[in-house]
């Protein structure tokens, strides 16, 4: 079937489809529990699939479904009254103890996974979608500062704050801290 | 020797090709040392790889195509519009039908009494003109010749009794002058006025029934000098033959007669008195039934002789129309107008009237629409 004769929806799912994993991720890491991820989900791509015609392509398709995900996300935590101030985490930078982050670095990587993702969920609704979209979905700064509609500047003062409460809550998880024996050195997908 | 901010600011990075390999050795050796940044760096690592073993549930991938499916269906977009143009179409039916009727049922109501009676015999003729159409009745045309033959055997075959009778409806805006017209018109034909009814109808306009008897001979000269008054809106015509009838009757008369001339006979032999009270009882009952069929055909006489006219006229408004007569163009121009305005306001007061009718019906109606749309929408929205 030509470009042409493609119906609306057709040619939302072209573009949406290699797209699904990370909005229904992005969903779910924002919302903490499938259900909700998937409504959230299925709302934002109806959003885009909607406003496919509003969207100009001045900026890239993903960065656009990212914006809409993040966004219905944030509204329905706000409908939950689970969104909170940024003050939350009014405290600034800590240090963590040497001895406890060794003892992280054994944690098996399923186990790790699990509590990290565990991490995110207690995160404050605002730095959670900072965090997921930068560190999980890896869009750069730029993209995810305009999917939030935020200034750059705050977007990174976001995300550092929220790796930091991140290692913070990591580290408490004293039962499965292990033995030192991995190093991170290894070559990092771009 | 990397420090920690560095090696934060490195791991943030991101290079998409990797470090170069003194970049890398230097992260290598301070990751070694600096447990913090070590974490740091298998956070970020396990968060970028967070998801990979995980799989998108299948429920999701299907539904939202589902939903962009649904959404796009022609239903949503284009059957609204059928539906709109079909709505407005019913709307607007309903507004010109009930305005309609409500300006019909005026109309009946302001010429109830020009409705012909129910039960009049059944027209041979008939013409029904608009008010303002025809004034030629090419039927009539033909009309003279035609009971002129009647007449002439009227009058050489005895035996050929017909009953004619016509109704006839006019209307005039000298309404008066024709009312006498009309008289005269019957006076000249030897007629006569059976009945005359006169009332106001609508808008202080006035309506006259009449029943004229008319000589049979003379009802077409009535019909066509009736033509000449007014306007003629209808007419209808209808004769019945009663010559059959009229010789049974006949007959049984003569054989009355011939049974009461054998009862006198009997009567002047009569010895007893028995027989006195027997035939005197007997010749009293053939005496009420010569009287009946003698009166039968009295009347029949009378309807054959005197033909049944029933005339209506109706009175017009005094608007002046070109059929009235010749009109200058700014006359015929402003009479348009006024017809024109008037035909609106009678319009627009017929739609109030219909509206008023119908508000409680159309109150209930927006109402279900209402619900229904209202139902419909949640059902989308889940």
């Amino acid at each position: 079937m030509s470009a042409a004769r493609q119906t609306k929806a057709q040619r939302f799912e072209q573009l949406a489809a290699p797209l699904e994993r990370q909005v229904y991720f992005t969903c779910l890491h924002m919302m903490g529990n499938p259900q909700d991820a998937e409504d959230c989900a299925q709302e934002a791509l109806l959003k885009a699939f909607r406003k496919l015609d509003s969207f100009r392509g001045d900026a890239q398709f993903s960065t656009w479904l990212y914006t809409l995900a993040a966004r219905t996300c944030l509204d329905a935590l706000r409908k939950r009254r689970e969104a909170f101030s940024l003050d939350a985490l009014a405290e600034d930078g800590f240090e963590i103890p040497d001895e406890q982050a060794e003892i992280f670095l054994r944690l098996e990587e399923k186990e790790r996974k699990a509590a990290l993702r565990q991490a995110i969920s207690q995160l404050p609704a605002d730095f959670r979608a900072a965090v997921v979209l930068v560190d999980l979905q890896g869009l750069p700064y730029r993209e995810a500062a305009r999917a939030l509609d935020i200034p750059e500047g705050t977007l990174k003062s976001r995300v550092s704050r929220a790796r930091s409460t991140l290692y913070k809550i990591l580290l408490k998880h004293g039962e499965l801290f292990l033995a030192e024996d991995r190093l991170s050195g290894e070559r990092r997908d771009g | 020797m990397m420090n920690c901010k560095e090696c934060r600011a490195l791991l943030d990075s991101r290079p998409a090709n990797g470090l170069d390999g003194k970049l890398q050795e230097a992260l290598d050796a301070h990751l070694e040392a600096c447990p913090a940044c070590r974490m740091a760096s298998q956070v970020l690592r396990d968060a970028r790889s967070l998801d990979d073993l995980d799989e998108v549930p299948a429920q999701f991938s299907s539904a939202w195509r589902q939903r962009i499916t649904q959404e796009e269906v022609p239903p949503v977009k284009q059957f609204p519009r059928i539906t709109r143009w079909l709505a407005v179409a019913a709307a607007l039916f309903v507004l010109v039908g009930g305005t309609w009727m409500v300006g019909r049922d005026r109309v009946r109501t302001a010429d109830q009494g020009s409705v012909p009676a129910a039960g009049a015999p059944q027209p041979d003729r008939n013409y029904y003109g608009s008010p303002d159409g025809m004034r030629d009745f090419a039927m009539l045309e033909d009309a003279p010749a035609e009971s002129a033959g009647a007449r002439t055997l009227t009058k050489e075959q005895a035996a050929e009794k017909i009953i004619r009778s016509a109704r006839m409806e006019l209307s005039t805006r000298e309404f008066d002058k024709d009312v006498e017209a009309v008289t005269q018109a019957l006076a000249r034909a030897g007629g006569r006025v059976e009945s005359a009814t006169l009332y106001n109808s609508y808008g202080s306009l006035r309506v006259a029934y009449y029943t004229l008897r008319v000589p049979s001979s003379q009802l077409d000269t009535v019909i066509t000098a009736l033509r000449g008054i007014g306007r003629l809106v209808s007419f209808s015509e209808s004769s019945e033959d009663v010559s059959e009838q009229y010789a049974d009757t006949e007959n049984r008369l003569l054989t009355q007669r011939t049974k009461m001339e054998r009862l006198q006979a009997l009567l002047a032999k009569a010895e007893s008195v028995e027989d006195l009270i027997t035939i005197e009882s007997s010749i009293s009952d053939t005496q009420y039934e010569i009287d009946r069929l003698t009166g039968q055909l009295r009347g029949m006489d009378s309807k054959v002789d005197y033909s049944t006219l029933s005339l209506t006229i109706n009175e017009l408004g005094p608007i002046e129309t070109s059929q009235d007569r010749e009109e200058t163009l700014w006359e015929r121009v402003k009479n348009g107008v006024k017809a024109a305005f008037e035909g609106f306001v009678q319009l627009m007061s017929d739609l109030v009237v219909f509206l008023s009718i119908a508000l409680p019906y159309l109150l209930v109606l927006v109402l279900l629409v209402l619900i229904i749309r209202y139902i419909i929408k949640r059902r989308k929205n889940k």
